[in-house]
């Protein structure tokens, strides 16, 4: 996908205003990028707006270069007032943080190996798990992901069956079979992140038993699970908590993590009233992960 | 010891709806950070503010670990809120559509100033007012 790219440089006095005139036009979002004025106040501040791709952008451009050149009218100092459109496509930017990704110890037996890098295990029983996140959430890197995966190894016993509702890049289900999960049932609705987890799938051919199913948290489940894990936001776990039970064996464990701090409480009092016991919080940072049972 | 700063990236952006789309998708991955687990972070603790536009402040250390402060909204939402309209003026150097008092850019200007960069509060005021009067708002005495 493409968008145009609108830098403005402009006086720090009329910032304000122009973000607002860029908002008003239909920018996505604003950058202010101040580092240079910063170091020296007689610099101008870029700011830059987001716009997609419509057959009316000449006339908002039109407008938008009106609106700014009106600013000197209301008493702000502009400065040099010069803008620069570009288009921008996503393919420029999604990879410049992969330079930045590597090998991550998650536990003393649990490795993350980004997919283009070599690693030899340091001991037998060491279990590395290849991943190319692509554009997906699940790089291992986020204290969600950390406190999940730390769960799993925790809570999963031999042979137990798995479902992931919110697979991500499949790092949760991928561990799991790693783990010695009898079969993994890993659902997620966003396309690209099922193609990732699909090839991340592929990328660890020593994994047979797991797969990756398109599904609104749980509307597509097909069987019941020995333990369930949901790294997914507070809102959604709220959503996702009513339908667990259909799909939880008796005394399965319900493993939950993306909750922000300031939300343990509701969701805390969602999994009482849907018969749950927690049986262990971990925190990492300002995130909670919570283990708890079907009280049945 | 604490991490390194190396790079500061400032946002406006809708609450509880960041995606990897521009502009955080080409702000974070210029600055070598992690997509996703951003826009996870900022949904998680914006969602409640659902609609406003969020200025957030994100702190990119040597090995690509941020962290990010939200923001008071920007200085033109909270002009129309101490106005009490919902819209500026298309045309504001000959249509005016609201008024504010110099109390109330007083007020928004110290909450705003360090946000908005300015030396001191009547920098910061001289700077509301401008912002105001570009939205066919009438500044008061």
């Amino acid at each position: 996908m493409q968008w145009n790219k609108l830098i403005i440089s402009i006086d720090n006095q009329a910032v304000a205003a122009a973000s607002e005139i860029l908002l008003k036009a239909g920018s996505l979002g604003n950058q202010i990028d101040d580092l240079a004025f910063q170091n020296d106040p007689q610099q101008p501040v870029k700011l830059i707006g987001y716009f997609n791709l419509t057959p009316k952008w000449e006339q908002t451009f039109t407008k938008i270069k009106q609106q700014l050149n009106s600013l000197r009218k209301c008493q702000l100092e502009v400065g040099p007032l010069d803008w620069k459109l570009v288009q921008v496509d996503e393919e420029t930017w999604q990879h410049q943080w992969e330079d930045y990704y590597n090998i991550q110890h998650i536990s003393h037996f649990l490795t993350i190996v980004p997919a283009w890098k070599e690693y030899r295990p340091k001991f037998q029983s060491e279990i590395v798990l290849h991943l190319n996140p692509g554009r997906s959430f699940g790089t291992g890197m986020h204290p969600t992901t950390v406190l999940a995966l730390q769960a799993l190894e925790g809570n999963l016993l031999v042979n137990q069956s798995v479902i992931d509702v919110g697979a991500g890049s499949g790092i949760l289900s991928l561990t799991a079979s790693l783990l010695g999960a009898n079969w993994v049932d890993g659902y997620e609705l966003d396309e690209r992140a099922l193609t990732a987890a699909k090839k991340n799938l592929q990328l660890n051919g020593l994994v047979k038993n797991v797969s990756f199913v398109q599904s609104n948290l749980l509307q597509n489940a097909k069987r019941p699970a020995d333990l369930m894990v949901a790294n997914l936001l507070p809102n959604l776990i709220l959503q996702l908590l009513p339908t667990v039970a259909h799909y939880l064996k008796p005394k399965g464990k319900l493993i939950l993590s993306g909750i922000i701090l300031d939300k343990q409480k509701i969701v805390e009092t969602e999994l009482f009233q849907n018969h749950f016991l927690i049986l262990q919080k971990s925190q990492l940072k300002n995130w909670l992960g919570i283990v708890a049972q079907k009280n049945d | 010891m604490a991490k390194k700063v190396v790079n500061v990236v400032k946002l406006q952006i809708p609450a509880g709806k960041a995606t990897p789309a521009p502009p955080v998708g080409p702000a974070l991955g210029q600055a070598g950070i992690n997509i996703m687990g951003f826009t996870k972070e900022f949904n998680a603790r914006t969602a409640d503010q659902a609609g406003m536009i969020i200025p957030v402040v994100i702190n990119v250390y040597e090995d690509r670990s941020f962290d990010f402060v939200t923001k008071t909204p920007p200085a033109a939402v909270l002009l129309k809120k101490a106005a009490g309209v919902e819209h500026g003026s298309g045309e504001p150097n000959t249509k005016k559509v609201a008024t504010v008092t110099k109390a109330q850019v007083k007020e928004i200007a110290e909450t705003k100033m360090q946000d908005l960069n300015a030396a001191d509060v009547e920098a910061a005021m001289r700077m509301i007012e401008g912002t105001a009067r570009s939205m066919g708002f009438v500044v008061e005495d």
